[in-house]
């Protein structure tokens, strides 16, 4: 495997204009972010809603334009590509959507649906072969090629938009909270699947997740968002078991979990208050109006993002530091 | 915390619950049969997948399905039937006595009138006060589930409030009425773990600080270990379960009930398989258990014998032909 990270993302900005009690004023929904992932690895980014995460890998695939920063692919600047070169590159970049329901055009059938992005980039070879592999790839009968999406059930119809995401044989996947709108039970069964597609083809993963179970069992490293920034990134198990951040903990110790016994007895750190508006961040650490630990120095501008071990970083003035809080 | 299985009378007393709605394609059987209780300060989590008749249930139970919906079985609440019984006996029922929360509350509150007018408007349909103490009792109420500033507060927009104030705020005016019943649909599926967690423990303060009951429908078993005392789980319309927390979670005997806990990652599972197939349709309901298809203990019995519920335990019944650990 090659050094050379795959997917590279330096000071990625995106801000959007609003208006805020009739004036105009900008909301950055990512500030500045920054990593790096190699090929055949999978990322999760983690973080609750309005934490940029979601902006952040539409920036990524160039959906959106960001409004500072560079994206490189595969050595390629994706930034600065123009149109034809951003198509080509697009081949090798897919998305997966949450919702099951609202991604499939419900008149097209399972093979066209299947098949579009074979026939938008006028893919050679069978195309009808090539959809009964994609659906068998998938777990689905090759059968239901004919059929229409309202047919299928919202685990079945993930596997489909999952089929869709493969068919041009991309090198990056990007899911975009993948199992969130599915029961428990059927759940599982995307996961494994996904865990099993990315062994199987050498995919690399982008995995934006609110669910913190399916990024322990499908990434390798972990970067947790809040407010438009990277407060913590480092190497899945480690991140998630002994969080260094302030704001990483709360998270963690706010995901209940099934069993009574541990959920009854469990320290919570229970964050006081509500976040603040991504219109007018607190100065200095955008989680010190929150923080536990707090100091008087989080407020002097945005804390580095230090490496404590390697691979590993967090941005918070006290993590590391002897004499901060045992986990 | 309160004790499970309390000597007290069920404020609410469900039996034999059935609910189908009339489509075009047929009749749709939601719910087929369903008993349920809940006592006084007695938190009852109801589990089950989309489709399993959960809310149905219970909005059957208030009365507000649409009206395609033909409804049997008899709730009673305090004493008083509630089904069958007329709109205008029932909205005194709604509100005062049973208050329901919803999963997403920018639907269900108004976004043309401010806060605190709302709440102080429930209260007036309920209580002879005057306007400006219904509006003083609306400041407390704000404050009384954590809202900071609730004087302020009571003057916005539920669009000026964030999604974890506004469900402070339809909490606010749920309890207005001092209920002896809140139902809680999904109250923190559509918010963020760490204000679900502060959502949580304000109705787990409420329940002791009130005493009221408590039926929490949801389908994360995270969210029931941390607040319910009873778990009633759901499938195919049907009751699976009904047990103690940490009985379900420590002794459970259905299998769907074994296969949604193993659904779940654990220390000792880290890569779970999940339940295959999936849940049956209601508008041709299966023979038998309605597990039985998808089912890794199922007889030849369960797909011709709808299996009756059986005692497993001390309040514990299960609906199983072959259940986990032989039942007793």
């Amino acid at each position: 495997m090659n050094d050379q990270p795959f997917v590279r993302v330096e000071g990625l900005t995106k801000e959007f204009p609003v208006r805020d009690r009739g004036t105009r004023a900008v909301v950055r929904a990512v500030d500045g972010v920054s990593f790096a992932v190699a090929r055949g690895r999978s990322l999760g980014i983690v973080g609750e809603s309005g934490s940029g995460k979601s902006t952040l890998v539409r920036c990524l695939l160039r959906l959106i334009e960001p409004t500072a920063g560079r994206v490189t692919f595969s050595g390629i600047e994706l930034t600065a590509a123009a149109r034809a070169e951003l198509r080509r590159l697009r081949r090798r970049m897919q998305i997966v959507f949450q919702d099951p329901f609202s991604a499939l055009d419900p008149r097209m059938t399972i093979g066209a649906i299947v098949g579009e992005p074979l026939a938008i980039h006028r893919a050679p070879g069978d195309r009808a072969a090539r959809v009964a592999e994609l659906l068998g790839l998938v777990g689905l009968e090759a059968g239901f090629v004919n059929r229409y999406p309202h047919e299928f059930s919202g685990g079945q119809r993930q596997r489909i938009g999952i089929a869709r995401a493969l068919a041009l044989e991309p090198d990056l996947l990007v899911l975009d909270e993948p199992v969130s709108a599915l029961d428990v039970s059927i759940r599982a069964g995307i996961v494994n699947l996904l865990d099993d597609l990315r062994r199987r083809l050498g995919l690399t993963y982008v995995l934006v997740s609110h669910d913190l179970s399916i990024v322990r069992q499908v990434t390798d490293e972990v970067a947790v968002m809040h407010l438009g920034r990277i407060v913590e990134f480092g190497p899945t198990a480690t991140v998630l078991d002994a969080p260094e951040h302030p704001y990483t903990r709360a998270l963690m110790s706010a995901v209940p979990v099934p069993d009574p016994g541990i959920e009854r007895s469990r320290e919570r750190i229970v964050l006081i208050g509500d976040a603040p508006s991504p219109i007018s961040p607190p100065s200095g650490c955008h989680f010190r109006t929150r923080c536990p630990d707090v100091e008087a120095d989080c407020a002097n501008g945005a804390p580095p993002f230090i490496e404590q071990e390697p691979g590993r970083h967090v941005a918070c003035l006290k993590a590391g530091r002897p004499g901060s809080p045992e986990r | 915390m309160t004790s499970s299985g309390s000597a007290q009378e069920p404020v609410l007393v469900v039996r034999d619950l059935r609910v189908t709605f009339r489509t075009p394609e047929g009749p749709v059987c939601a719910v087929r049969g369903m008993d349920l209780e809940v006592a006084p300060g007695e938190i009852l989590g109801l589990v089950g997948e989309s489709g399993s008749g959960k809310s149905v249930a219970m909005l059957a139970v208030l009365g507000l399905l649409p009206r395609n919906a033909e409804i049997e079985g008899s709730a009673v609440f305090e004493g008083r039937e509630l089904i069958g019984l007329a709109r205008r006996d029932l909205r005194v029922v709604r509100g005062a006595g049973i208050a329901m929360i919803f999963q997403d509350p920018l639907t269900a509150l108004n976004p043309v009138h401010r806060i605190g007018r709302q709440i102080a408007e429930g209260i007036r349909a309920h209580q002879a006060v005057t306007r400006v103490a219904a509006d003083a009792r609306a400041v407390e109420l704000l404050n009384a589930v954590g809202i900071p500033d609730p004087e302020r507060r009571a003057r916005a927009f539920p669009h000026e409030m964030s999604g974890g104030m506004r469900q402070r705020a339809m909490i606010a005016m749920m309890i207005a009425n001092d209920p002896q019943l809140l139902i809680a649909d999904e109250p923190t599926t559509a918010l963020d773990v760490t204000v679900q967690a502060q959502i949580l423990e304000l109705l787990d303060e409420i329940r002791t600080r009130t005493g009221c009951a408590m039926v929490f429908i949801t389908h994360d078993l995270g969210v029931i270990a941390r607040i319910a005392d009873r778990v009633q789980v759901m499938y195919g319309g049907r009751i699976a379960e009904v047990a103690p927390t940490p009985e379900l979670f420590g002794a459970p005997t259905h299998p769907y009930t074994v296969g949604l806990l193993e659904a779940v990652p654990g220390p000792d599972r880290p890569r779970p398989e999940g339940i295959p197939g999936t849940p049956p349709s209601m508008l041709r309901p299966p023979a038998g258990c309605a597990f039985h298809a998808r089912c890794p203990r199922a007889l030849p019995v369960c797909s011709e014998v709808d299996p009756p519920l059986l005692t497993m335990g001390v309040g514990h019944v299960g609906a199983c032909h072959n259940p986990v650990g032989g039942g007793s």
